[in-house]
């Protein structure tokens, strides 16, 4: 407690509290993490909070909270003209629904460009019409993070001039050719369900073979996640780290992407065993690299095509391998000249290898786990009020004898045994459940190969011991009830498992 | 960046009640203020932080060893999920400490210039006030009495306010 002199030392120092003390950026950092309306509400807390937020550096924007767009616009103009013209904006957040071209939009958008925005953040929902937000913003000079999110892929203004841009992150756009030429500071691309404009050759009418290409050369991370398009340039010397989610074209990056160190590639379908050698091909320097099981065991079914090959990975670190369907259906297992083409050229690297039957293990363990515990805490309240019950039953039987005429202790003992036969019909309901749960956890864990068997050994053992003392207390308890009289431990159904100290079979 | 611990160099930081803490340097450099130092060979031997005392400065030790040890973003590619995770869960235990010693830590945190620890002390400060009426956050940020607004200028606030709630 010595602490507290300190503070009271202190206390006498500053006139006001600790916290509005504290210099503005900190309790704009605090108010930018609570809703604008309440960071404006809490102005009557103190003369400290009166008018701080009219100087916040963040606006966050969102038509979530009010029920009629109107009263979101008349918000907005408020906030604005009430906010302290003079502080630049930091960043600005704003999440519509209905139309691009409200107004409002379009306001707050110009507000954040003549503020100096530098981290802007815009998510629409339902959009039917295009969007067109203020072509100024393109131009801005001090943008250096954007997001933009749209529900349904819209084109932009075609020239972007953004030279401090860095962090670019697209959501359903339609994508010109050069949309990032002017952009050359980019560090961090993320592009999501977008797709290239649709251009018409003007002989055939037929939509040509869409490119997408991405000349940057400070990029370092990029990220491509279900982008249609036929083929994707890659031109940056700088690249590090590269995501892929579901490419189904072709990628080509140029021959100067030396420095990769990371991919994370997913195919969910892969089909085409061709195409996804000619891709791993292009990632020789990667150090970590992820990929889903599907692409592994489509390489299994098309061994040929790598067999030859000397493994490009002379820099691996490591290797994962996770599937990206949870179902089990009968697959190509996976080749173990597939895992020599990943690891022949790095023997120091590692492999993790995750295999679907213990995905859906662990998922059924948890499920367990959770029914356990909520039923433990369900008896526990239970238990208290069955215990009464018992009790009433017992003195309702002796006064019944007195006072056979009490309508109301014949009510009373009568929902006792409605309450005893629902609980041993609920126990009965449970420990089929658990054992259920248990013949599927077991069925998964025997189709393992022995080294990922042995994994998961024992934190099934521990689940299987606290489901078995489970069922056991729950038939000990409803038996007790019943005849007083306590049986032998469970021999019903649990010999047909495997007892926890022993290996699986 | 070495993170050799046990052959790396040590820092002693005293607080305000005169206690000292050695740790190694690796911790004390998630400091941004403390590496300034170090960088500029300003640092003495002992570096006093007399606003800081002995409680605070403990729990933000155990802060910064924390982070320290975990693998940072930039530095290695390949970050361990379970890290990412375990961090979090170290992150949320941490900020279960009463609002005075929360104040402490931010201030403490702030006159360091430790960012994550900044940002974590705000957003739990944030929490506890979301969605409070301004009469439970007084009491939750023991905002001083003499500093409310007297009954006409809340009023007056209030009425100011209006136009946002409407």
């Amino acid at each position: 407690m010595d602490s507290r002199h300190g503070r009271k030392r202190l206390k006498l120092k500053v006139k006001c509290d600790r916290l509005s003390s504290l210099p503005d950026d900190l309790i704009h950092k605090i108010l930018s993490f609570i809703s604008l309306q309440q960071a404006i509400e809490i102005r009557t807390l103190s003369s400290r909070w009166r008018y701080i937020w009219t100087s916040m550096p963040y606006l966050d924007l969102s038509t979530e909270s009010f029920s009629k767009l109107d009263k979101f616009s008349k918000f907005v103009t408020d906030v604005l003209s009430r906010r302290n013209n003079q502080v630049q904006l930091s960043s600005v957040k704003l999440s519509f629904r209905g139309k691009a071209t409200q107004v409002f939009v379009k306001k707050i958008l110009n507000y954040a460009f003549s503020h100096n925005v530098e981290q802007l953040t815009v998510v629409s929902f339902a959009c039917k019409d295009v969007v067109e937000f203020p072509i100024n913003l393109f131009s801005s000079q001090s943008l250096k993070h954007l997001t933009l999110t749209l529900s349904k892929s819209c084109a932009l203004a075609s020239t972007w001039n953004l030279p401090a841009l860095t962090t670019l992150c697209l959501s359903r756009i339609k994508l010109d050719d050069d949309l990032f030429s002017n952009c050359p500071n980019l560090k961090n691309l993320t592009l999501n369900r977008c797709k290239m404009k649709i251009r018409l050759s003007e002989e055939s009418e037929k939509s040509e073979e869409s490119h997408l290409n991405i000349c940057l050369s400070k990029l370092s991370n990029l990220t491509l996640e279900y982008v249609s398009c036929n083929v994707v340039n890659v031109e940056a010397p700088q690249l590090k780290n590269l995501i892929i989610r579901e490419g189904y074209y072709s990628v080509n990056l140029s021959a100067d992407v030396l420095s990769l160190e990371k991919v994370d590639l997913t195919i969910s379908s892969p089909h085409n065993a061709q195409a996804i050698v000619d891709l791993l091909q292009q990632f020789r320097s990667v150090k970590f690299l992820t990929l889903n099981l599907e692409i592994v065991e489509c390489l299994s079914s098309s061994v040929e095509l790598i067999s030859h090959q000397p493994s490009p990975f002379a820099n691996l670190k490591s290797l994962k391998i996770y599937p990206a369907w949870k179902e089990l259906h009968p697959k190509a297992n996976v080749s173990t000249l597939v895992e020599n083409y990943f690891l022949d050229s790095s023997p120091g690297a590692t492999l993790t290898m995750v295999l679907r039957e213990e995905i859906r293990a662990l998922e059924l363990m948890k499920k367990l786990q959770g029914l356990l515990n909520r039923w433990k805490e369900n008896n526990d309240k239970n238990t208290a009020r069955v215990d009464q019950g018992e009790v009433e039953n017992q003195r309702a039987q002796q006064e019944t004898i007195i006072e056979s005429e009490s309508v109301e202790r014949l009510t009373q003992i009568k929902s006792y045994w409605i309450d005893l036969t629902k609980w041993s019909e609920e126990g009965d309901k449970r420990t089929c459940r658990i054992i259920s749960i248990l013949q599927k956890i077991e069925s998964l864990l025997i189709k393992l190969p022995a080294s990922h068997k042995a994994k998961m050994q024992p934190m099934y053992s521990c689940l299987y011991a606290e489901a078995d003392t489970f069922m056991d207390n729950m038939m000990d308890r409803t038996v007790r009830i019943h005849c007083d009289k306590k049986p032998r431990r469970s021999n019903v159904h649990c010999h047909e498992l495997a007892t926890p100290s022993q290996p699986l079979p | 960046m070495s993170t050799s611990s046990s052959s790396s160099k040590k820092i002693v930081l005293k607080s305000a009640d005169n206690e000292t803490f050695e740790i190694d340097e690796i911790v004390a450099l998630e400091s941004q203020a403390i590496k300034n130092m170090i960088e500029d060979e300003c640092a003495d031997n002992v570096i006093p932080l007399g606003n800081i005392d002995s409680k605070t400065l403990s729990k933000i030790i155990e802060y910064c060893k924390k982070h320290a040890e975990s693998p940072k973003k930039d530095d290695n590619a390949d970050i361990d999920e379970k890290a990412v995770e375990d961090l979090k869960s170290f992150d949320a235990e941490f900020a279960k400490v009463d609002m005075p010693l929360i104040q402490d830590i931010l201030m403490a945190a702030n006159f360091l210039n430790i960012d994550n620890l900044i940002g974590l002390m705000c957003r739990t400060i944030a929490d506890r006030i979301k969605g409070k009426t301004p009469e439970e956050i007084r009491k939750i940020l023991n905002i001083n009495k003499n500093d409310l607004l007297s009954p006409e200028q809340e009023a007056k606030a209030r009425e100011e306010n209006s136009w946002a709630f409407d």
